[in-house]
């Protein structure tokens, strides 16, 4: 993990008619760090993590990303850009494979896309490295022509995160990643997950409505409550010493 | 004035009809492969007969003009033949059935084997411009995919052709890059006929009547074939020789001549395979 | 005397239980001490509170009371941990302060050999040399090696408690922590066990780190406590 700032967003603020779904809300990460955003339906939390990701433009407020090539503003950003970077510094896996992932296309085209949508153009190079990353999280490479509705729900969530992964990205964000899985399932995803984010050195952010899963994988913590920050801080702290009440009242509602 | 006396205008189309389709037609031309869209107009048949390539020829066509018209190749078949007695009504300008002999060739589904010079011009029959169709059947997000040369999801389904059949599947209406630039329907001509796009010193129209578009390769363009480095693009090939003619680097048709299932193969061009058997 | 690793100049602490009608416990009121680097100073606490309270204020797991002030002296930088940023708080973490808490705190699901190397793998060791290190960590709390490849889930209180001390401690065998916290270490120790952690820990003190400790057990205590404190002087009850 290094100090070096990566996102940063300042005042951000989302209506939709007369609901303000996202108040005021500011936040830092650095490279290497992972920030997870807890709170209940209709915190927020999910139209915060779209702002983040460049698919929802703020109607207030800044947000600014250290791209390989400098600082780009998220609300200013050039379709043809954001499409790039969406695509190689950026991954974003969705709780739901099947709304990311086209049933009549093979768990090799899904993973080798990427590399396709950059110019890749070796069939059997494209092939192999969708092979080597299908291995690395547990994937049998053997089905890398098998389609998205052949795997378990576990599967294609893998399917989804190293579709992202392939190129490498500097941040990933993660809409409620596990949420719907059966537990074990659940709990061998979040652990390839940790290992993944030490191995790549990844930025990440969680949407969650589970502390289990935000203490597991997020050095820091961002408690949402009706579009504002209530609380943040260490994960650890925040969860062992809530201050704001509605944090005392999360913790306390741990089963 | 008696209405009976009015004399249909030149190839059908009003003059501000030809002039509205040859302004879409000049800006088709100056960005290859790029779909224009233009005010299609009623014709005397229904949509999916050609409409857009007869109201691109009618735009175009002179006094001076010799047309042919083809059809899977051939001059004599029904829509060949209508398309032509059409314009020979409406213009009054020679028509044949020699390639070389025409300065507009207007075509469905095939190239002429015979290579053509520069002056020529083809028109091509196209019922679905869009070579994204099938991959965004969202029609703004196809144009935006355009805008930003954003074509990943089409190799990938060149991918998934091959990781499926073992080969890219698709034989007609093969996608191609125009200037390394514009994906391009090339219209639902075989796969055979894709490399004589390639720098041709013809000029290419294609008109899409009910889709509303039109689009162009100017004399010289590139024109690529998508495959992949390992998986290279390849036209078809038979065993076999024309029956009439013995042509073996023509487009050959497979005929059942009788009941018992007999087979034989023949040339899908009328014309050059004539002219092969003459000489 | 040498500068000291550790300066609480003060620490308050108060908790407020919104769900009770806001009440408020005040745990720590303008408590302050120094700890030099070799010392090893035990709280004490006849009443019981306070003493992890302390330890978790230094450490950031608690959120210190406004107005007070941790200083970490570590290499040439000094940091006030009570106002340092989470980022802060996390480097001191990983670089100054090994944490030795009283229960298994561990991510489920990895082999305690694999938990153990971790933090040497950090430090920069390589794969063979860091299981070498870690098997002897867990050798000299006389961890049986058949439970190595295991996760610790399932283990005793006692053998629990041995891998938690082998995590905490592990970095420390590379380039011993200023600063060593240490919680109740050896409360579900037999008498072996807690020679064989008072060792470790006094190799560390030979080192130079400073500990401060809370010791339930009376041996323990006595073997390692330089000086004491205690905490019913600083607290208003």
């Amino acid at each position: 993990m290094s100090d070096t700032l990566l996102l940063e967003a300042h005042g951000v603020a989302k209506t939709f008619g007369r609901v303000r779904a996202v108040r005021n809300v500011s936040l830092r990460l650095c490279e290497g760090q992972s920030l997870a955003i807890v709170g209940e339906s209709g915190s927020g939390k999910s139209t915060l993590l779209s702002m983040l990701a460049g698919q929802l433009k703020p109607d207030v407020g800044s947000i600014r990303y250290l791209s390989q090539e400098g600082w780009v503003h998220l609300e200013a950003l050039e379709e043809r850009h954001r499409r790039k970077l969406a695509r190689t510094e950026w991954g974003f896996v969705r709780q739901h494979a099947q709304a990311t992932l086209r049933p009549r296309v093979s768990a090799g085209g899904h993973v080798g896309e990427r590399l396709m949508g950059q110019g890749a153009r070796h069939y059997g190079q494209i092939r192999a490295r969708a092979q080597e990353w299908m291995a690395r999280v547990e994937m049998d490479p053997s089905r890398v022509d098998d389609l998205p509705s052949t795997f378990s729900g576990g599967m294609q969530q893998r399917l989804q995160l190293i579709s992202n992964l392939i190129t490498h990205p500097r941040l990933v964000l993660l809409d409620e990643p596990t949420t719907g899985l059966d537990v074990s399932v659940q709990a061998r995803l979040l652990d390839l997950l940790r290992g993944l984010q030490a191995d790549l050195g990844l930025a990440m952010i969680l949407v969650t409505h589970d502390l289990g899963v935000a203490r597991l994988l997020a050095d820091q913590v961002m408690v949402m409550l009706s579009g504002e920050v209530v609380e943040q801080g260490l994960t650890d702290q925040v969860f062992d010493d809530p201050q704001h009440a509605y944090t005392q009242q999360l913790v306390a509602s741990i089963l | 004035m008696n209405p009976a006396q009015l004399e249909p205008p030149f190839a059908y189309l009003d003059s501000q009809t030809k002039r509205m389709i040859r302004r879409a037609l000049l800006k088709a031309v100056a960005i290859p492969g790029h779909q224009v869209p233009f005010a299609s107009r009623e014709m005397p048949l229904p949509y999916g007969w050609g409409t857009g390539g007869i109201q691109v020829t009618a735009s175009i066509i002179g006094p001076q003009d010799v047309l042919k018209v083809i059809d899977q190749g051939a001059d004599d078949t029904t829509n060949a033949v209508n398309i032509r007695s059409f314009f020979q009504r409406t213009t009054g300008v020679a028509t044949t059935t020699h390639t070389e002999e025409a300065s507009i060739i207007q075509t469905r589904h095939r190239i002429p084997e015979t290579p053509l010079r520069a002056g020529q011009t083809m028109v091509f029959q196209v019922p679905i411009p869009e070579p994204l169709r099938w991959i965004e059947p969202r029609a703004q997000e196809a144009r935006r995919m355009h805008a930003l040369r954003d074509y990943g999801p089409m190799q990938v389904k060149l991918y998934e052709d091959i990781a499926q059949h073992g080969e890219i599947a698709t034989s007609y209406d093969y996608p191609v890059m125009v200037n390394r630039t514009y994906l391009m329907s090339p219209s639902p001509i075989p796969k055979f006929d894709n490399p004589k796009l390639h720098r041709s010193p013809a000029l290419m129209l294609f008109g899409a009547g009910r889709e509303k578009r039109v689009y162009a390769l100017p004399p010289y363009t590139d024109v690529k074939s998508l495959d992949f480095d390992d998986v290279p693009f390849r036209i078809e090939q038979w065993n076999e020789a024309c029956a009439i003619c013995g042509a073996t680097d023509h487009y050959l048709d497979e005929l059942i001549t009788d009941n018992k299932g007999t087979r034989a193969f023949v040339c899908s061009d009328t014309d050059a395979c004539a002219k092969r058997q003459q000489s | 005397m040498a500068t000291p690793v550790l300066e609480v100049a003060p620490l308050n602490k108060q908790f407020v239980l919104h769900a009770q009608g806001e009440r408020q416990i005040r745990v720590l009121d303008g408590l302050q001490f120094a700890l030099h680097p070799g010392e090893c100073l035990s709280l004490q606490s006849p009443s019981g509170s306070g003493k992890s309270t302390v330890l978790r204020c230094i450490t950031g797991n608690y959120l210190p009371g406004p107005g007070s002030h941790i200083w970490l002296a570590a290499g040439a930088s000094r940091v006030d941990l009570a106002q340092a940023s989470p980022e802060g708080i996390l480097g001191a973490r990983r670089q100054h302060i090994a944490h030795v808490s009283q229960f298994l705190h561990v991510i489920p699901r990895v082999s305690c050999l694999r938990l153990v190397m971790t933090p040497l793998l950090a430090e920069g060791l390589d794969e063979s040399r860091a299981t070498r290190v870690a098997g002897e960590l867990l050798e000299a709390l006389h961890l049986p090696e058949r439970l190595w490849p295991l996760a610790p889930r399932t283990f005793s209180g006692g053998e629990q408690q041995r891998v938690n001390i082998a995590v905490a401690l592990a970095a420390s065998q590379v380039r011993p922590r200023p600063l060593v916290l240490l919680d109740e270490p050896t409360a579900s120790l037999d008498a072996k066990n807690r020679s064989a952690v008072v060792a470790l820990l006094k190799a560390l003190q030979a080192q130079g780190s400073a500990l401060l400790g809370a010791f339930h057990d009376e041996d323990t205590h006595l073997a390692l406590s330089t000086r004491t404190l205690t905490l019913e002087e600083h607290i208003d009850s």
